[in-house]
């Protein structure tokens, strides 16, 4: 039975209320003030697509995430058989994402975007990495420049950022 | 969902968020216990120091968590002879 929409669940403000009944400090989030400058290079319909997606998506042969600040990433070809990936992670409920990939990494709905014509072309490699990476200074230094010099070599245009 | 994202391309500004019409499940009610703590079962012997609350999360392994262990021995059998270059960022 349909109830009435709820408002958003504020993540940070619970997260706090939990590190502080377990008797942890506060955390210390980052705080960006200003948002990074946007500017859309061009038409969907002509525009290369890539996906950066932080639910802990392998594919079959590759080395599984670990749990623990883990700043590595994965390139997924945008070809595979989405039968072949797989989801780990210490911070959310697999359920759904281990019954369907796409929950996370919505390949099979970007490919169906290509074929109709919405979007120009897949990049040749999908991202995948961790979240819940509590080093912000190893987020920013490591992980972000990397995926960052992966798009650009990639000539991607528009990413689609999946967050879980 | 995905074509809605790609839609409010065309009328977001930088740093404004837009919700769409799309609901996870008929019921908001997950919404009330997802990251709530917990209280901890009372026990007879407490130091009366510790945290009442219950620490449900998943243990933060340091080893690759495959989600099956078949995962395990295809990724063995794949970077046996030759660098991997789709697990970037791993040193072998």
């Amino acid at each position: 039975m349909d109830t009435e929409p709820k408002a958003p669940v504020r993540y940070i403000d619970r997260t706090k209320e939990q590190y502080d009944a377990l008797g942890y400090g506060s955390y210390n989030w980052a705080h960006i003030t200003e948002p990074p400058p946007f500017t859309q290079p061009k038409d969907l319909a002509s525009a290369r697509v890539g996906m950066i997606a932080t639910g802990g998506i392998y594919a079959e042969g590759q080395t599984a995430f670990t749990f623990k600040d883990d700043t590595t990433y994965r390139a997924i070809p945008s070809n595979i058989d989405s039968g072949a990936l797989r989801a780990t992670h210490f911070a959310y409920d697999l359920t759904d994402a281990r019954t369907d990939i796409n929950v996370v990494f919505p390949i099979d709905a970007l490919r169906t975007l290509r074929d109709d014509g919405t979007i120009g072309e897949l990049a040749p490699a999908l991202f995948t990495c961790m979240g819940g990476i509590y080093s912000q200074r190893r987020v920013n230094e490591e992980l972000a420049p990397a995926l960052v010099q992966r798009c650009l070599a990639d000539n991607i245009d528009i990413v689609l950022l999946v967050p879980v | 969902m995905v074509l809605a994202a790609f839609a409010a391309l065309d009328a977001t500004e930088p740093g404004q968020i837009t919700d769409l019409p799309h609901r996870w499940s008929s019921s908001d009610d997950w919404k009330d216990r997802v990251m709530r703590p917990k209280p901890k079962a009372t026990t007879s012997i407490s130091s009366g120091d510790e945290a009442a609350t219950t620490d449900d999360r998943v243990q933060r392994y340091e080893t690759p968590q495959y989600q099956c262990a078949t995962d395990a021995t295809a990724a063995a059998i794949s970077h046996a002879e030759a660098e991997c270059l789709v697990c970037a960022g791993i040193d072998y």
